[in-house]
């Protein structure tokens, strides 16, 4: 026989409701899970609103997290407090958006020098173009969708039909390594 | 401000897959099922014999209390490698205990005298059967816990890998330590520790490549 879960007031004791709310989610009441993430949206935009400042940022780095829950869902142990789940995939999340920050800064660098170059003999825009024809097919769009056609990171893993996550992968395999061949050149 | 509907949307969404899902069983539970795997490799493995001096090494305090450092070590390292597969479980502090009880084991061995006379070829002859052995016996046990940890969710998948290889190969070395009659701390070091840092960083690689892909 399934075990129901009890229910609790989430105003009265929220820590305690979310972990049994999960725990309710896991066997898929729908009604639970639309509350939990809700809930735990507005915890992560405060969370993360201490070290996000640009608010698509936050927006966009809050998906991902909900998105990580999502896929990780099954890992939540309803007898153990739920915040520290939440917390190590929030933490985790932060540090690969941090990251992919610092790379995007660097590529946004290299393509500030462009045009001082761009009289030069065997310009770099050639050496840019070779080195976009040399990508896998994957990382080509990704690099087009996002810096050629100006595309948001959700409407390229669309099109592309792949996750947003997944795709910005591909976009920072493709930054390093146009980066790594227009430094060689 | 218009990105809190995206965030509704996409939870309207999550919510639409939400599907029952089929939970992790407890840490607890899966250390101890991997305890019994561990104890079944040994059983087989010292059916087919052991060391020849083992009644002599079983009456030194010395070798074991190198056995019990040795099983802590595993013990911790596995119950680190099992825990990097749920998001918010303790498993660095462990893993860090049990590195560091694998290091006071191997301190042992100084204790142990060295024979530098053997030549180089004879050093080579007895020692590569070892360390392929030690790499057999690491086998098993280092897939059960990558594939326990795949059913999880790694964090940080390289060190979900690097422990998972940690903890199955020095269960490996400790088994080869009753499995074979050498203490040289050269023969030991070079055939059957070396294999443990390289099953390590293997390991390692397996769980950055394994684990990253999953999450995608």
């Amino acid at each position: 026989m399934r075990e129901t879960q009890p229910r609790l007031n989430q105003e009265e004791n929220p820590v305690d409701w979310r972990g049994v709310t999960m725990g309710r989610a896991q066997e898929g009441d729908e009604e639970a899970y639309r509350a939990l993430l809700a809930d735990v949206a507005a915890l992560l935009r405060r969370y993360f609103s201490k070290h996000i400042r640009e608010v698509q940022d936050l927006e966009d780095v809050v998906q991902e997290t909900l998105l990580s829950i999502h896929r990780g869902r099954h890992t939540y142990d309803p007898s153990r407090p739920f915040e520290p789940w939440l917390f190590a995939i929030a933490r985790n999340v932060k540090s690969d958006h941090l990251r992919r920050l610092i790379s995007r800064q660097s590529w946004e660098i290299l393509v500030e020098e462009q045009p001082e170059q761009v009289a030069q003999p065997d310009t770099p825009i050639d050496a840019l173009g070779d080195a976009l024809e040399s990508l896998p097919e994957s990382q080509r769009n990704a690099f087009r969708h996002l810096k050629i056609d100006g595309r948001s990171v959700e409407e390229a893993a669309a099109i592309e039909g792949t996750t947003p996550g997944n795709l910005r992968v591909r976009a920072h395999r493709a930054y390093k390594s146009i980066r790594e061949r227009l430094t060689k050149s | 401000m218009n990105e809190v509907p995206n965030t509704n949307a996409l939870i309207d969404s999550l919510v639409a897959e939400s599907a029952p899902v089929r939970r992790l069983r407890p840490s607890g539970l899966r250390l101890s099922l991997w305890l019994v795997v561990q104890i079944a490799i040994a059983a087989y493995v010292f059916s087919g014999g052991v060391r020849a001096d083992i009644g002599g090494q079983l009456a030194s305090p010395l070798y074991l209390v190198q056995l019990a450092i040795l099983a802590a070590a595993i013990t911790l390292l596995a119950r680190a490698a099992i825990n990097a597969g749920t998001p918010g479980s303790e498993a660095w502090s462990s893993a860090k205990v049990g590195v560091t009880l694998m290091v006071v084991a191997l301190g042992f061995l100084a204790a142990y005298p060295a024979n530098t006379a053997l030549e180089i070829s004879l050093f080579s002859t007895f020692g590569f059967p070892c360390a392929v052995r030690t790499a057999m016996l690491s086998l098993l046990p280092t897939s059960w816990l990558l594939a326990a940890i795949y059913r999880g969710w790694a964090l940080s998948p390289a060190r979900a890998g690097l422990v998972a290889g940690a903890a199955g190969f020095v269960l490996g070395f400790t088994m080869m330590r009753v499995l074979c009659a050498l203490d040289d701390p050269l023969h030991v070091m070079a055939w059957h520790w070396a294999p443990v840092l390289l099953g390590c960083a293997v390991s390692a690689a397996a769980g950055a490549l394994i684990f990253s892909f999953g999450r995608k």
